[in-house]
């Protein structure tokens, strides 16, 4: 089992001796003789675990240990202390660090202790993976899936009008229910499982958003047609590279303009359009606009409300349309953008997304 | 040599001076039996509990409860307490005066004295740290982990062929020299905690630390059949080789 570890003392005799002994057990080993020179290797190069002292100049371990936890929170950090250190030790446990070893080190122990340290990181790493794998199933797979019958429902409901029987209402009424029942179960497993923004994160890449608001125009005036109403784009789309997950962002879009359709008059304009933020070159503008809205103010608060909240029990009372919106804004959030959606004045409706050119996704 | 004049010699004197910036430097003085090699010392004044034998003695120790004080501990007191409140890595100008020569470094407190630790720590009698005695005849200060090496393997092989030649059988695999560090790593974690129980700051720690990780570097170097110390053997064993065929062509 090799590992990239990171040697950081001021004594060069034990950075020697750590490297020989290290190296000698197969580890890749690089030092580093205070905290600033090891972030600065850091920003480098990728490595599992970093063996730090405590008593250093210029950067000492503690501060050292804080910078590294907060720029590289998957890092394994284990300190190095001499018995006086020993109460330090056990607080730079509870900042943050793997592990602490004590001077002077036993060779032996030294390298068991790396190697139990990497089994557990790649043990953990492989599990993570799973779950963010099973997580990505239930939230783009089965949520997905059921997001789609929903509305397929509520069409039926709506569509069949006088000829649905009352047996009829009641049992589709039932299955929509579950549907809501199981959605919500599905958002409090991905919430309980600390892994929805890991999974949203997963994949970033430069796309072209005025491409991705293209083709959502496309899906979406589809969509539109079949509702009776026409999606028209506003102004002219323009390349503009942003840092996204193009398929996440693209259903962020399709569910604002969803839910547009869904809720705009039969007599509304409906439109579609980007641009830079009014104040801020580096932000990009998308937004979907009905020009008369069929949505009542107090559901719409409500919705607003389970937005900011985050609370998943709130969506048994703003239905499912709510479930789109929230991992819509979820979407945007984790991309470093936000999601604002107002009443106009006039009784129309604006979903605006705002998407940074450099995300500043959580990505770790 | 200086082994065949004949009379009382004096003592073999190394004096350590310590130069800080800005507060007062410190200057130590280590008188060694010329004959023996042991620490000539006067009376310790204050005998610190943390140099009580029974205070973590090393698992190893063959000294039995008769002897109150660990001898190095015991004699490693006054300078324990000297650099107790100091940093290891804070700088000092450091000069090193013995009698054939002076050696003189800007380096940290730290590098400093783990020379004078290793000084007391081979000269106090400790029945462990004994077999590394000779070494301090020829007392190398602001060594590197290399030249420790050398030194030591060096030293030991002297020891093999002065045993071979008393009719004994030498052990010229060195494996008696990496138990020797076994055992030695053992005192030196048992000097450690007295030292962590002595200091309020790591200057004495690290310094023993740095002894130890020299320590550490003999048995790796063994275990790898001194591959590290070849290159600079390459002129003499390339010599050796030559002398070699010149004799098996005469076979021939």
């Amino acid at each position: 089992m090799s590992g990239r570890i990171l040697v950081v003392d001021d004594e060069e005799v034990l950075r020697l001796t750590l490297r020989t002994r290290l190296g000698s057990a197969g580890f890749e080993v690089h030092t580093a003789i205070d905290g600033e020179e090891a972030l600065a290797l850091l920003k480098e190069n990728e490595f599992d675990i970093v063996l730090l002292d405590i008593n250093m100049p210029v950067m000492d371990g503690i501060t050292a240990l804080g910078v590294f936890t907060e720029l590289y929170p998957r890092l394994d950090v284990v300190m190095l202390t001499g018995f006086a250190d020993f109460t330090t030790a056990i607080e730079c446990l509870k900042s943050g660090a793997k592990d602490y070893l004590v001077k002077p080190i036993d060779p032996t122990e030294l390298v068991t202790r790396m190697r139990a340290i990497l089994r557990a990181r790649s043990a953990e790493l492989a599990f993570e993976k799973l779950k963010v794998y099973h997580t990505s199933v239930l939230l783009d797979d089965l949520l997905g899936s059921m997001m789609y019958t929903g509305r397929v429902i509520d069409h039926l409901l709506d569509a069949e009008g006088g000829k649905k029987t009352a047996a009829k209402a009641v049992l589709l009424n039932r299955v929509r229910e579950m549907i809501i029942h199981v959605a919500d179960r599905i958002t409090r497993t991905v919430d309980s499982s600390d892994l929805g923004s890991k999974v949203i994160c997963l994949y970033l890449d430069t796309h072209d958003i005025g491409r991705v608001v293209d083709e959502s125009f496309e899906r979406g005036k589809i969509f539109a047609e079949s509702n009776g109403m026409k999606l028209v784009k506003t102004g002219k789309t323009f390349a503009a590279k942003v840092k996204v997950d193009e398929e996440k962002i693209t259903f962020a879009i399709e569910s604002l303009v969803m839910r547009a359709v869904e809720k705009s008059k039969k007599n509304a304009k409906l439109s579609i359009g980007m641009g830079k933020h009014p104040k801020d070159d580096n932000v990009i503008q998308v937004f979907v606009r009905s020009s008369a809205s069929d949505e009542k103010p107090v559901r719409l608060r409500k919705i607003l409300e389970s937005l900011d909240g985050d609370e998943p029990t709130k969506l048994k009372e703003i239905k499912g349309d709510g479930l789109q919106l929230l991992l819509a804004q979820r979407y945007i959030e984790s991309h470093g953008g936000g999601l604002r959606i107002e009443q106009d004045s006039d009784g129309g409706m604006l979903y605006e997304i705002y998407l940074p050119r450099e995300s500043k996704g959580r990505r770790s | 040599m200086e082994h065949g004049e004949s009379g009382e010699r004096p003592p073999l004197r190394i004096h350590y001076q310590f130069d800080f910036d800005g507060s007062p430097g410190k200057s130590f003085e280590i008188n060694l039996d010329s004959q023996t090699l042991e620490l000539v010392t006067g009376d310790v004044s204050q005998k610190p509990e943390w140099a009580e034998l029974g205070f973590h003695q090393c698992p190893n120790c063959p000294l039995s409860e008769e002897v109150k004080y660990c001898p190095i501990a015991l004699n490693l007191s006054d300078l324990v307490q000297t650099f107790e409140d100091r940093v290891s890595y804070e700088q000092a100008s450091i000069t090193v005066t013995t009698k054939e020569r002076v050696y003189s470094k800007r380096s940290t407190i730290q590098k400093g004295l783990s020379g004078m630790l290793g000084i007391y720590m081979v000269t106090s009698n400790c029945p462990i740290m004994d077999q590394l005695r000779p070494m301090v005849r020829f007392h190398l200060p602001f060594a590197t982990p290399f030249e420790s090496v050398y030194r030591t393997i060096a030293m030991y092989l002297i020891g093999q062929f002065l045993v071979s030649k008393g009719g004994e059988e030498a052990d010229w695999d060195l494996d008696g020299l990496r138990d020797i560090y076994k055992d030695i790593s053992v005192v030196n974690k048992g000097i450690s905690q007295r030292l962590s129980a002595a200091s309020r700051r790591d200057a004495n720690m690290n310094a023993l630390v740095i002894l130890n990780s020299f320590g550490d570097s003999v048995p790796y170097v063994v275990e790898n059949g001194l591959e590290d110390l070849k290159y600079i053997f390459s002129s003499y064993l390339k010599d050796h080789s030559n002398q070699d065929e010149t004799e098996n062509d005469k076979i021939v």
